[in-house]
């Protein structure tokens, strides 16, 4: 592009006058034929929205919602700028909208969710976008019509759960619900606080659809990264947004949000499992032995079939592969001996016969992909057949651990990661991404297991782990400081693919392929004490390579001061600790740490 | 004569573009500028257009057809009295209709006309009602979005800059949302969502299942034919919905014969309740169309009202919640689109009045192609949709998108071309396809440049080129109907011209006699039979031939209607 681009074409000289910038191109256009001059015309407009884009050059301090890290294709939460940079004070909207709305109250009415309660707190809005405008709190205006007292007795005792969960009055709807959703670790959200997000997130609903257009769309985009985000404890909860914000409309589009996407695919799942754990289902006595804990005993026949079983547990892995992740990873293994060729002829006519009893998530018109070891997946009717599903993960296999490497070769080495990865490229091509977004699905999935055997491995396998961390810790800190971070924290990069260089690329694969040969110990070693003490001589080093003064470098270490600043500590600590050949005991523990 | 169309679900209109200014041709003898969208046949042959035939609905529902545009670019037949019609034939004749009125007017035959279509129609939909103006013996210059028309007769009352404001497009059978902006004459869409699927007949089929089981308890109206039990209860939302737009409550009522009259009373708020699921489908297009021109809500300048159902005031209260403000209310609902349509026709005749005025607009839809994979075991397996032009792209554009081969030594490569925003083009509008022979080389070694040409009247254009061997192919994407040849469009024309049509002058009785008979199947007692009486001695007068009779007992009866219904026709 010319240096005076965009003025040039526009044949103005640079302004800043938005009047200037559309008179000029009026007169252009005026001065063309647009269907003979398709290329003029887009190169005019594309230089008046530029210079447009230049005049406004307003500082936009955008809100920073929760980031759902887990998508990749960012977006998840768009906020407007335009809201982020509206004037706080002068815009007629913010004052005149909720003044102009409320009184015609529709929101007020129209069912139970929507009834203000007595211990709700600010509005959502507010809460979730404290950065926007602001506005006057708007819950006290409220007149009690004939509808709210209806909703009243399903109130009682409802304070008392708010009390034991230890939410503070006063908080908004969406505050209690990210509050009940973060809460704890724990998958499952137990009764009360199932109670509570639920009516905290009909609540939200509520506000939303009483709000103008804009916050509705901000706070459903809110909500969906919220539930993405605390999946699985959101499960509950996903059923209801979707209906409410129409998501199921959305799932089947190209260019569905990756949250709303991510919910999809859960959901589903969901619904799976709400139906076959009806005692009346043909295959939930095979759920429910998979759902036993420990390995299943000699007796396990008596309680399912295997067929039943087997045809469980390949439909999760083509379907809803994170079903799999609440499973006894033992009680799997003791079903998952070869099949006996016989048996698996007859199981297959029997799945041809009941097929329709589970409906249309579970297509078997379609032949299966078989794996290495004589286990069949089955894959989507409308997704790739067998051949090509084959080849989308051997492009995975070969893009993750270098060329020249197949998912035989890896199955003879580490089946788990093998069968993790044809279970990943079916997950993501059922959830709408293509091969590529496969491949890459598979290439973070193989990352992040290198990462992890770096941390449970040792001897051999951590160092080739530890060595290759170090450059992607380095590669990181190019992007930001914050890459750095997160990796360093979550052990994940941000989904940009093109952002990794290829050498580095090269290092990654060949050290996925060296650790391939070290498949994981079969018990993880628990969490275990992440505080370290540090050799002086280490600290030394750190000083040497970054600069810092001893200070600096021991704030950083306690995880406080500067990201820059930890980043460079902790890529230091890191290089000086794989060339240190200290007390052995020492060295491992800190590169566990790292 | 060039002119403007606005082909609606429920009432159609025609404007010209005359000494600078839009003007609505007036329909028929009474003046009303609104014509019916309907078309009713006799069983003895004569076959009726717009208030008439609407007129006829009530007593003849089988043989009648209304809202025949939600049908448009399907393979719907429509039966009447023993004919077959599909939706452009239907259309065609109403256009037909609105050409005669405007030689009767102008006393010259338009030839040429631009004609409205909503924003959100498909491909297939324009293409049907570019055949239906062919078949009416109309040039179609051009197809025009409804609310990028009426954007244009709201814009051009002063002709002066407007920050981008929201045209709510909510007709009879469609809802379209387009977001325009003007400034220096140039009349911008920033871009257009819609439903295909959502207008003024849904809150009557939403008034109708709210009214139905309390309306007849009895099971009277159960023991009806069906054809005619749709027709009463249709007719009675109707006109329930249009009282409540003025009124809080209004009665529903069907009349099943001279003694039986059901009714039931009907208020805003259960009506509102009603039509809540409605009303909640009005925030998707909304939002599509604000995220994809990238402006907030609040930095709309205005909210045009367009269309005959934003006179509900369930729907305008829904509008001002969603924007914080009330709209505006200023332009025609039923005129405005008709009038753009003419400005418009004036555009295209390249008018002095208009020289300063240009409008650009968007494809409201993605367009891209099936990438289709042949397997090695021979078949084909079938992608994913890729797009090339993304939605809401300002036209005309031409954009390219480069794919290459999957397997060795393939011959050919197969697009087929879609419409859409889904990510498995089976849910998606299928356009055309284009096959081409590729040179035999390893997999992915031979790259096509597709590339995509949308010009302003939506005409796609896909031109494929191989590098490899510099060869180029082009194609035009035409819908089933143009494939079939220009001769068996012209048969269709004719079997259309060869229907039987009253005369002018005589048409103006029949109408009235039509209108008549709909007034008696709404009555009962002491009116019925006064009608029935009025009828009588009409017919009669009729019978006579006497011109000058006639005309007075034309002003007579339709003195008499007025009064009964209360109100002056359209």
């Amino acid at each position: 592009m010319s240096e005076t681009f965009p003025w040039s074409v526009l044949g103005i000289a640079p302004t800043s006058d938005r009047k200037a910038i559309r008179k000029a191109y009026a007169a252009s256009v005026k001065a063309m034929d647009i269907d003979a001059e398709v290329e003029g015309y887009a190169q005019l407009r594309s230089a008046r929205d530029h210079a447009l884009a230049l005049a406004k050059e307003a500082p936009v301090d955008a809100v920073s919602p929760p980031v759902f890290r887990d998508i990749p294709e960012g977006g998840v939460n768009r906020v407007s700028e335009d809201e982020a940079a509206s004037p706080p004070s002068s815009g007629f909207w913010p004052l005149a909208a909720p003044r102009l709305l409320r009184p015609l109250g529709e929101g007020s009415v129209r069912s139970a969710p929507q009834v203000p309660e007595p211990d709700q707190g600010r509005p959502c809005f507010e809460t979730i976008f404290p950065d926007a405008p602001t506005d006057t709190p708007i819950a006290a205006t409220l007149e009690l019509g004939p509808h709210q007292s209806l909703a009243a007795p399903t109130l009682s005792g409802y304070g008392e759960i708010e009390a034991a969960l230890g939410l503070i009055p006063g908080q908004s709807a969406c505050e209690r619900l990210e509050a009940v959703l973060a809460e704890s670790d724990d998958p499952v959200l137990t009764d009360a606080e199932r109670i509570v997000a639920l009516r905290a997130l009909q609540a939200a609903i509520g506000e939303a659809r009483s709000e103008g257009i804009d916050r509705q769309e901000q706070i459903e985009n809110w909500l969906a990264g919220l539930l993405a985000t605390h999946w699985p404890r959101s499960a509950p909860l996903l059923e209801t947004a979707t209906q409410a914000f129409g998501w199921h409309e959305e799932w089947h589009r190209f260019d569905a949000r990756p949250a709303v996407r991510f919910i999809g695919a859960r959901l589903r799942g969901a619904r799976f499992r709400a139906r076959v754990e009806d005692p009346g289902h043909r295959y939930h006595a095979a759920w429910r032995e998979l759902n036993r804990k420990g390995p299943a005993g000699p007796f396990r026949w008596l309680r399912a079939s295997r067929d039943d079983v087997q045809f469980v547990l390949s439909g999760l892995r083509a379907n809803f592969a994170h079903l799999e992740d609440d499973l006894d990873p033992r009680r799997i293994a003791s079903w998952n001996r070869p099949v006996i060729w016989p048996r698996v002829v007859l199981g297959l006519c029997w799945l041809a016969l009941l097929t329709n009893l589970l409906g249309l998530s579970w297509p078997f018109g379609s032949p299966g992909y078989e794996l290495p070891d004589g286990t069949r997946i089955e894959l989507a009717e409308d997704g790739p057949g067998p051949t090509l599903f084959g080849e989308y993960v051997e492009t995975a296999v070969a893009e993750s651990l270098g060329r020249g490497h197949d998912l035989t070769w890896l199955w003879n080495r580490d089946a788990e990661l093998a069968r993790r990865i044809v279970a990943q490229v079916r997950a993501s091509l059922d959830s709408g991404g293509g091969a590529e977004a496969a491949t890459r699905a598979a290439v973070n999935l193989v990352r992040a297991a290198t990462h992890a055997k770096g941390h449970t491995l040792t001897g051999e396998a951590r160092e080739v782990a530890m060595r290759l961390r170090l450059d992607q810790l380095r590669a990181a800190r190019e992007m930001a400081p914050a890459t750095c971070l997160a990796l360093l924290h979550d052990g994940q990069m941000p989904e940009q693919a093109s952002s990794y260089s290829e050498p580095l690329r090269v290092r990654e694969r060949a050290a996925a392929a060296r650790l391939a040969s070290f498949p994981f110990p079969a018990e993880n070693p628990g969490e275990e004490d992440t505080s370290v003490p540090i050799p002086s001589a280490l600290i030394d080093a750190i000083i040497a390579r970054t600069g810092l003064s001893d200070a600096a470098v021991r704030e950083a270490l306690q995880n406080v001061g500067e990201d820059t600043a930890r980043c460079d500590v902790a890529i230091a600590l890191l290089a000086a600790a794989l060339n240190w050949d200290g007390a052995p005991a020492t060295r491992e523990a800190i590169l566990r740490a790292l | 004569m060039l002119i403007g169309i606005d082909l609606g679900t429920t009432n159609s209109a025609a404007a010209i573009w005359q000494k600078g200014a839009a003007r609505l041709i007036p329909a028929g003898a009474d003046g009303a500028l609104l014509t019916p969208s309907a078309v009713s046949c006799e069983a003895a042959g004569a076959t009726w257009v717009g208030t008439p035939a609407r007129d006829r609905r009530a007593a003849h529902p089988a043989d009648t057809a209304t809202s025949f545009k939600r049908a448009m670019g399907t393979n719907t037949l429509f039966h009447l009295a023993g004919r077959e019609f599909r939706a452009e034939d239907l259309s065609a004749l109403v256009l037909r209709a609105l050409v005669e009125d405007i030689a009767a007017e102008t006393g010259t035959r338009p030839t040429e006309a631009v004609i409205t279509v909503p924003a959100y129609f498909n491909d297939r939909q324009r293409k049907a009602t570019r055949q239906a103006g062919e078949l009416a013996g109309l040039t179609v210059r051009r197809l025009i979005n409804e609310p990028t028309a009426a954007a244009l007769a709201f814009g051009l009352q002063d002709k002066g800059d407007r920050e981008p404001f929201l045209v709510f497009d909510l007709g009879g059978g469609t809802f379209d949302v387009s977001i325009v902006e003007m400034y220096e004459g140039i009349v911008e869409v920033r871009a257009s969502a819609g439903d295909n699927r959502l207008g003024g007949d849904d809150f009557d089929r939403a008034l109708i299942a709210l009214a139905a089981p309390r309306l007849d308890p009895d099971g009277r109206l159960a023991a009806i034919a069906e054809t005619r039990r749709e027709a009463l209860l249709a007719r009675a939302a109707e006109r329930c919905r249009k009282a409540l737009s003025s009124a809080a409550e209004a009665d529903f009522t069907v009349t099943l014969d001279a003694e039986t009259q059901l009714s039931l009373t009907i208020g805003q708020d259960e009506f509102e309740t009603a039509c809540a699921p409605l009303l909640d489908r009005l925030r998707d297009p909304i939002v599509r169309a604000l995220r994809d021109s990238d402006i907030a809500a609040q930095d709309l300048s205005e909210i045009v009202l367009v269309g005959g159902a934003t006179r509900m005031p369930a729907v305008r209260k829904a509008i001002t919640r969603l924007f914080g403000r009330f709209p505006n209310a200023t332009v025609h609902p039923d005129h405005a689109v008709a009038l753009g349509a003419a400005i418009q026709a004036g555009l295209a005749a390249r008018d002095a009045a208009l020289d300063e005025v240009r409008i650009t607009d968007v494809c409201p839809y993605t367009l891209g192609v099936e990438v289709a994979e042949p397997t090695p075991s021979g078949g084909l397996q079938k992608g994913l949709f890729s797009p090339i032009i993304e939605r809401n792209t300002p036209v005309p554009v031409s954009r390219v998108q480069s794919y290459s081969t999957l397997s060795d030594g393939q011959k050919q490569i197969e697009f087929g071309i879609y419409q859409g925003e889904a990510r498995e083009v089976a849910r998606n509008i299928r356009l055309g396809e284009i096959r081409i022979p590729v040179p035999a080389r390893p997999a992915g070694e031979v790259d096509v440049d597709v590339r995509f040409s949308y010009d302003s009247s939506g005409l796609l254009e896909v031109d494929l080129h191989i590098p490899l061997d510099d060869s180029r192919h082009n194609l035009v994407i035409l819908d089933e109907e143009d494939r079939e040849g220009p001769e068996s469009l012209a048969a269709r024309r004719e079997a259309l011209a060869a229907l039987k049509f009253h005369p002018r002058e005589d048409a103006a009785n029949m109408a009235l006699l039509a209108r008549a008979e709909r007034c008696y199947e709404d009555h009962i007692g002491p009116v019925r039979q006064n009608l029935g009486r009025a009828i009588t001695r009409f017919t009669g007068i009729l019978d006579t031939q006497e011109p000058r009779l006639i005309a007075e007992a034309r002003d007579r009866l339709s003195a008499q209607l007025d009064a009964i219904e209360g109100s002056a026709p359209l």
